[in-house]
C-alpha cells in the first residue's frame, strides 16, 4: 500500500523522493495529515497552541529536509492560499453576533487599531535602524 | 425549504458574493477599503438580516468552507519555506524583529482596549489583530477571545494598516523595500502583503515572510505569556 502511494522511488536515500507523477489529492492528503499530527501533538502535550500552526511548522520542516516543494503539493496549496480570504468569510459573518459591541465600541476599536499599528511600525523601523548602525 | 437546499443556498451565496466582490475590487483599483472579504462579509450580514436567517444556521451550512482553513493554514508552510530560502543569512535578525513586532502589535492593542473600553471579550480578541486570519482565530479561541470578532478585527487592521503604514514609513524616511515590506506584512498581514507586491517583488516577498513569521511566532508565544491574564485584570478594574 505504501509503495503504491509513493511509487517506485528510492526511499529514503534520495533527497527528492517526493517528486514524480503524483496527483494533487496526495497534496490534500498531506495537508490534512500534518493538521492531524499537529492537533494530536498539541492535545497530547496539553499545549495552548493551535494544532494547525504546529502542522504548518511540521510541513515546513519536512520541506527543509526534502529540499524542495513537490508539484503535487504546490498545486492544491496554491489554490487554498489564493482563496484564503474566501475561507474566512463564514467566520467573518459571525460579526453579526457582535453587532451591539461594534456599535458601542466600534469607533474606539478603530482608533486603538490605528494607534497600535503606527506604534508597531515605529518600533520595527527603530529596531532595523539600530541593527543597521550596530552592524 | 429543505435543509439540503438551504445549505446549498448558503454555500452558493457565500462563494457568489465573494466572486462578485472580487470583480468590484478589481474595478475600483484594488483599494483596501473595498477588499472583497470586507464587502462580502458585510453583504452577507445584510442578506442574513434581510432573510431573517440566524448565524448559527448559516455557520453550520458553510462549515465546508470554514473547514478548509485548516489545510490552508498548514499550506502556509510553502510560502514560508520559499521565502526563508531567500533570506537565510538574515534569518536571526528577522526572527527577533518579528518576535518584538508581534508582541508590540498584540499587547499594545489589547492593553489599550482593556483600559479604554473595559470590554474583556473585545480586548482579548484584539490580541491577535496583526496575525493572518486563520491563525488569529485559533489564537483568539485559545486566549479566551471570540474567533468571529477577531476575524473582523484582523480585517479592519489590514485595511487601516494599508492606509497608515506607508505614511509612517515615508515620515521615518524608510527607502529600503525589504524593510518596507517586512513592516507592512507584520502589521497588516495579507492586506499588507498584497499592497507590498504592488510596490516590488522584494517588498512583497519580505511582507509575505513577515506575515508567516508573525503568525507562527504569535501562536507559540502569545498563549504562554500572561498577556491574556493582564487584559482580564485591567478590563475588570
Amino acid at each position: 500500500m505504501l509503495t503504491h502511494i509513493l511509487g517506485k522511488v528510492p526511499f529514503p536515500t534520495h533527497a527528492h523522493f517526493f517528486t514524480g507523477r503524483r496527483t494533487p489529492v496526495l497534496g490534500i492528503f498531506v495537508l490534512l495529515l500534518f493538521w492531524l499530527l499537529g492537533s494530536v501533538l498539541v492535545a497530547a502535550l496539553g499545549w495552548p497552541i493551535p494544532g494547525s500552526v504546529v502542522g504548518l511548522l511540521g510541513l515546513w520542516l519536512a520541506l527543509v529536509i526534502n529540499g524542495g516543494v513537490p508539484d503535487w503539493l504546490k498545486k492544491p496549496s496554491g489554490l487554498l492560499i489564493r482563496y484564503l480570504t474566501l475561507l474566512f468569510v463564514p467566520a467573518g459573518v459571525g460579526l453579526i453576533d457582535h453587532w451591539d459591541r461594534l456599535m458601542s465600541h466600534g469607533a474606539a476599536m478603530l482608533v486603538i487599531i490605528a494607534i497600535s499599528s503606527v506604534l508597531t511600525a515605529v518600533v520595527m523601523v527603530l529596531i532595523f535602524k539600530a541593527g543597521r548602525t550596530s552592524s | 425549504m429543505t435543509d439540503a437546499i438551504r445549505m446549498l443556498l448558503a454555500l452558493v451565496g457565500t462563494i457568489g458574493f465573494y466572486l462578485l466582490a472580487e470583480q468590484l475590487y478589481i474595478k475600483l483599483h484594488r483599494s483596501p477599503l473595498v477588499h472583497p472579504v470586507l464587502v462580502s462579509i458585510f453583504g452577507l450580514i445584510g442578506m442574513l438580516t434581510w432573510l431573517d436567517w440566524d448565524y448559527a444556521t448559516y455557520q453550520q451550512d458553510t462549515l465546508f468552507i470554514h473547514f478548509l482553513l485548516g489545510p490552508a493554514t498548514v499550506a502556509l508552510a510553502i510560502p514560508l519555506y520559499e521565502q526563508m530560502a531567500l533570506v537565510r543569512k538574515m534569518a536571526v535578525p528577522l526572527l527577533i524583529a518579528a518576535l518584538v513586532g508581534a508582541l508590540v502589535a498584540g499587547a499594545s492593542a489589547a492593553l489599550l482596549s482593556a483600559l479604554w473600553t473595559g470590554d474583556q471579550l473585545l480586548s482579548l480578541s484584539l490580541i491577535a489583530k496583526s496575525v493572518t486570519t486563520p491563525i488569529a482565530m485559533d489564537i483568539s479561541a485559545v486566549s479566551g477571545g471570540s474567533p468571529s470578532l477577531t476575524a473582523g478585527i484582523v480585517l479592519f487592521t489590514g485595511a487601516v494598516g494599508c492606509l497608515l503604514i506607508p505614511l509612517v514609513l515615508r515620515l521615518m524616511r524608510v527607502h529600503d523595500d525589504a524593510i518596507h515590506g517586512f513592516v507592512l506584512g507584520l502589521t497588516a498581514h495579507g492586506f499588507g502583503t498584497a499592497q507590498a507586491f504592488d510596490r516590488s517583488v522584494t517588498c512583497g516577498a519580505f511582507a509575505g515572510l513577515a506575515m508567516s513569521l508573525t503568525g507562527v511566532i504569535s501562536a507559540f508565544v502569545i498563549p504562554v505569556t500572561p498577556l491574556a491574564d493582564w487584559v482580564r485584570y485591567i478590563a475588570g478594574l
